[in-house]
């Protein structure tokens, strides 16, 4: 992709945006901090365990396994709710801004620092024709911004469908037209 | 250079030119006054039908049939399907100074460099094609009008050499030569309508419907480039301008 960065022109626009930063196993970029998916992978091992120790527990005592399994269903509604929450955090709300695109990559500047190499999955809203599209994407930089407070940051489109990528050209390229054409009329 | 209408009318001409020599003499097939009244008066009485610029035009037209030749379709879509990839690699900017096979698909790119609206390139340039097919029609109209006239032209220089034969029977011996030169205007007349003007004017005719399909072949080449069209997509749309045995299969790439 980054030769195909090369490749493809670029334009900017403003477009609607919204992403998610995905999970990574690579190692975790603050210390102490495991990746979700780890966490819950142990949850999962854990009630496991859980499981069998009810199992062992009812035979001598009912009613201390069933108050177990209560407490066990109330703390997996507890993690439940938490991981949606983490979810809706990780998950930057669908905003309109500038960006500068093309058919590989896209650029924007953004409030939260992500670490270069970060997956996210990118969701584009391309006006006039509000044409959704959904891609994954790598982080290549995260700079600071002139203005000291927000990032520039740059991504790469990876693993974008054939369809998305087509409908993403044709955009660009109309986009450019009607760009040139505004141009022509501010003459 | 058209080279069937050079060989086709050369050929024609130098088959009569032939069939004279085997004849006889070609010295008596050639006589001043017979060629006066058939050529001067099949362009005169001709050019009364129709305006001095729109009559001196036709000939112009006429003249490029003879030299220019359209580009070849296979060659053209593929020039645009390469132009279409680069405008979406590069952008519609990337076009603009390319090197391009004719002058209409450079104005067209020009266009689209401009930032003009898709309907505004699309107006602009099918007029131009529909006053190259027009140009085309008028010189076709005017050749055809000139291989109506010429037969008569000729007819009227024998009646002409009949009446200055009849007006002098005096001396039989002289009867034969008067009456060949008589026929020699009818001989130019066809030689003018057939192997001259009439094939011109068909030529003419089927000039407009190819400039026109190839013009038409640009607008829609460059009105789907301004899209940002699949170059493949473009190249299955513009080969159906093609008649079916010469739609050459498209290289996947």
């Amino acid at each position: 992709m980054s030769e195909e960065r090369r490749r493809y022109f670029r334009i900017t626009e403003t477009v609607g945006l919204s992403y998610t930063v995905l999970d990574e196993f690579g190692p975790a970029d603050v210390a102490g901090d495991a990746p979700a998916s780890d966490i819950l992978a142990h949850l999962t091992e854990q009630d496991k365990k859980i499981e069998m120790a009810l199992l062992e527990v009812e035979k001598e005592s009912p009613k201390v396994a069933e108050l177990v399994s209560l407490f066990n269903q109330k703390l997996e509604r507890i993690v439940n709710l938490l991981t949606m929450e983490g979810r809706l955090l990780d998950q930057i709300a669908m905003r309109i801004r500038e960006v500068n695109i093309s058919a590989c990559g896209i650029a924007f500047t953004n409030e939260e620092h992500i670490s270069e190499g970060r997956p996210l999955r990118l969701e584009l809203t391309l006006y006039p024709e509000e044409k959704k599209i959904v891609s994954d994407g790598r982080v290549v930089s995260c700079d600071p911004a002139p203005d000291g407070r927000h990032f520039y940051m740059r991504v790469d489109f990876y693993a974008m469908s054939k369809t998305a990528q087509e409908e993403l050209i044709q955009h660009i390229v109309k986009t450019q037209s009607s760009q040139l054409q505004q141009r022509q009329k501010n003459k | 250079m058209d080279l069937a209408t050079i060989v086709g009318l050369i050929g024609a001409c130098a088959l009569i030119v032939i069939a004279m020599l085997m004849s006889g003499e070609l010295g008596m097939f050639v006589n001043g006054p017979s060629l006066v009244i058939v050529f001067g008066g099949t362009i005169f009485a001709c050019m009364a039908k129709f305006s001095l610029g729109t009559y001196l035009s036709a000939m112009k037209i006429a003249g490029k049939s003879f030299t220019n030749k359209l580009p070849d379709p296979n060659a053209l879509i593929e020039e645009v399907v390469a132009l279409a990839d680069e405008a979406r690699k590069g952008g519609l900017l990337s076009l603009e100074g390319k090197e391009v096979s004719s002058d209409f698909l450079q104005r067209g790119i020009q266009l689209l460099v401009d930032g003009h609206d898709p309907d505004v390139v699309k107006a602009l340039l099918s007029k131009d094609k529909n006053q190259a097919v027009e140009r085309h029609n008028v010189g076709a109209t005017i050749f055809a009008s000139m291989a109506d006239m010429a037969p008569a032209m000729g007819m009227i220089g024998t009646l002409i050499g009949l009446v200055a034969m009849l007006a002098n029977m005096d001396d039989p011996k002289a009867i034969g030569p008067a009456m060949a030169v008589a026929l020699l205007t009818t001989l130019y007349g066809a030689v003018i309508a057939n192997a001259l003007c009439g094939p011109i004017a068909d030529k003419l005719k089927q000039r407009a419907i190819d400039e026109a399909m190839i013009k038409s072949l640009v607008i829609d080449a460059l009105i789907a480039i301004q899209n940002g069209q699949n170059p493949r997509v473009i190249d299955s749309l513009l080969r159906n301008y093609l008649p079916e045995g010469k739609r050459e299969v498209a290289d996947a790439d």
